[in-house]
């Protein structure tokens, strides 16, 4: 066996163009694929990490009647002992309460549908950094001023509002009497998606609260970020466990499309590294049956003087697998390599950023790979790699000894 | 004791409509220690003939027995194996394994066999040393000249210690010089190992130092000498 490898290894060198061509496509195509996907997981790991940290958070806790309809009368009925036990709780990083309404928000230029948040300044600023998403022409809450409201960038250019100017908001109150109020724009956010910018406004709680006539320590929704994103679920178990009552959710499940995200996103680009490999294959397919062609009487002398025909099937599979066990490897490394500087520098994505702002995904791209990607790409390699040699191998089988040595 | 009998041997081909009787009918019997030569012009079945007793093609009809065992029963598999243990071959070309040095090529069939490293090295070296290339036993066989090659090639077709040697047209594509060399080789490993050759050959200088003569032509044995 020791001695099929050698000639194998020997025999792949005989046209070291040929074999070379084939080797350095094959590493190509693989640093490509790996690249390209390297690149798909960057973008959906950033997406994911800014819609968590922008919008759903690691848990939320909700009366359970609010799922279905979100109405003011449905209350957290115990949203200071739950505040309390997130905040004492050490895996927890951040936790902030919010009073939620739906409304409208005019000026004399437009009217449009949004969300308005009531929200305590500090804590949420410590969630999801609201404060720094504030144009330099704004400020964030403080104590002082009445009123005040946040209006994304977005929206803010529809309502053709600055800092200083008039909004009214509308919305229904507990009694379901409709509240007309005026707000005074504080500062303008920009966000990385701008469907957020135009839904979302912020009013700080206490001003929410009263126009709804709700108590001073009423919330809707309670939102808390795990220093450790793999916390969620156990944090959520344990919450539950402490508020039978509420309704207890991780953002698996607020997101599902976002959990299940990282597994079709690996799928997926399993397959286009497989398509990869596919068009890779019929280069490897084509070379060796060059390669058997060509030898076709020194196989065949082989075969005459005893080497069995599993044995030059052995040989012709081992020649394949040697192209590919080399340009493969190759690949890999070299995309990990590049994916590693890309992890640095980052790819910037200037020109497209627009479109990648309504998605949820900041402008610089940083590459990402799970190592286990190497490994499935080694083994899709290896795989495709011994499919491909059949067809040569069989070929090799098929020649009969005595026809090839006769035309000697 | 024979140790090559055909018997009523005959390969046909079909040619169209027409059959080929490339082997018509040859009883053919071998002693150890024979320096035989197959002549006959061309096309009147010497290679078929080869072929046959070497177990790389089957008869139409009647037997082929290489150390008393009928070898057109055995199955492919068991042909492989059996020629590994019994039948060393020279062809006229492309006998030796490119990448691999002349003392590879011989120690290739060791290999095969499943003789152990010091083993094959040392009966390679052996071999190379009675075919009178030791110095060249690391050398490629594009390094090597036609007649070396073929050298070698009988020094790979005896690594397996076979009954004998069957060689078509060995030295056909070689200049006079080496063929004189290589029928020294294979005429002193006769004398002294009393190693049997079967080999078939046009060429007049082969036919000179053969020690019997059969004569083919149609298929058919027209004479047989012994000198
Ligand atoms: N595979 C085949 N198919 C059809 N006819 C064949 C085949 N092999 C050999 N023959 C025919 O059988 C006859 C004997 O051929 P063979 O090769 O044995 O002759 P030869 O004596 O070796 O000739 P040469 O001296 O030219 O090598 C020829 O007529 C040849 O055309
Ligand atoms: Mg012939």
């Amino acid at each position: 066996m020791k001695t099929l490898f050698n000639i194998a290894w020997r025999n792949i060198w005989r046209n070291k163009l040929r074999s070379s061509v084939v080797i350095i496509s094959i590493m190509l195509g693989i640093w490509a694929g790996i690249f390209v996907s390297a690149f798909s997981f960057g973008l959906n790991d950033q997406r994911k990490d800014a819609l968590l940290k922008n919008q759903f958070s690691h848990i939320q806790v909700h009366k359970a009647e609010w799922k279905d309809q979100m109405e003011v009368e449905y209350l957290l009925s115990e949203a200071k002992a739950i505040l309390s036990s997130l905040s004492s709780k050490t895996e927890i990083a951040a936790v902030a309460p919010r009073v939620i309404a739906n409304g409208m928000a005019a000026t004399a230029h437009y009217s449009g549908g949004v969300q308005i948040y009531g929200i305590e300044a500090e804590a949420e600023n410590k969630l999801t950094g609201l404060a720094a998403k504030i144009d330099s022409s704004g400020k964030y809450f403080s104590k002082k001023g009445r009123n005040p409201i946040l209006i994304g960038a977005a929206l803010a250019e529809k309502l053709e509002v600055k800092p200083g100017s008039k909004v009214i908001l509308n919305f229904s109150n507990a009694n379901n009497d409709l509240v007309s109020a005026s707000f005074k724009v504080k500062g303008i956010y920009t966000e990385v998606s701008s469907t957020i910018e135009k839904m979302k406004v912020y009013v700080r709680a206490n001003d929410l609260q009263e126009l709804l006539g709700i108590g001073a320590e009423d919330y809707h929704e309670i939102a808390a970020f795990a220093e450790n994103e793999a916390d969620s679920d156990s944090l959520k178990t344990w919450l539950q466990g402490q508020y039978p009552n509420q309704l207890v959710e991780s953002w698996k499940d607020l997101a599902p499309e976002l959990a299940y995200s990282d597994s079709i996103m690996t799928q997926m680009l399993f397959i286009i590294i497989g398509i990869i490999m596919l068009a890779l294959s019929f280069g490897i397919i084509n070379t060796m049956l060059m390669a058997v062609l060509e030898r076709r009487k020194e196989l065949g002398v082989l075969m005459c003087v005893g080497m069995s025909k599993g044995r030059v099937f052995s040989m012709i599979i081992i020649e394949t697998l040697y192209l590919s066990l080399i340009g493969g490897p190759l690949g890999i490394i070299l995309g990990y390599f590049s994916v590693e500087q890309g992890k640095l520098s980052g790819l910037s994505l200037e020109v497209f950023s627009d479109g990648l702002a309504s998605y949820g995904i900041g402008t610089i791209i940083y590459p990402s790979v799970p190592s286990s990607f190497y490994f499935g790409t080694a083994a899709i390699v290896f795989i495709m790699t011994l499919l491909a040699s059949i067809y040569p191998a069989r070929h090799a089988l098929k020649l009969n000894p005595i026809e090839t040595i006769r035309t000697i | 004791m024979a140790i090559i009998e055909t018997t009523n041997l005959h390969r046909d081909y079909q040619d169209g409509d027409s059959i080929i009787r490339a082997v018509d009918g040859i009883n053919l019997s071998v002693e150890e220690g024979e320096f035989t030569a197959i002549i006959g012009p061309s096309g009147s079945g010497k290679t078929t003939l080869l072929n046959l007793i070497g177990g790389l093609d089957n008869p139409s009809q009647g037997e082929v027995i290489v150390d008393q065992k009928e070898i057109h029963e055995l199955s492919d598999n068991e042909l492989i194996n059996f020629r590994l243990r019994h039948i060393g071959f020279v062809f006229q070309a492309y006998n030796l394994i490119p990448v691999l040095s002349a003392k590879e090529n011989v120690e290739f069939i060791m290999q095969l066999q499943g003789k152990s490293a010091k083993e094959r090295s040392k009966r390679a070296l052996e071999l190379l040393k009675a075919v009178g290339l030791e110095q060249q036993a690391h050398k490629r066989p594009n390094e090597l000249s036609g007649g070396q090659q073929q050298r070698v090639a009988v020094a790979r077709a005896l690594a397996s210690k076979p009954s004998f040697v069957l060689a078509d047209e060995p030295t056909a594509n070689l200049d006079s010089k080496s063929t004189e060399d290589l029928l020294d080789i294979m005429h002193k490993l006769n004398q002294e190992e009393g190693i049997t050759f079967l080999f078939s050959t046009h060429d007049q200088r082969v036919i000179d130092r053969a020690q019997r003569l059969v004569y083919v032509e149609d298929g058919k044995i027209k004479s047989d000498t012994k000198k």
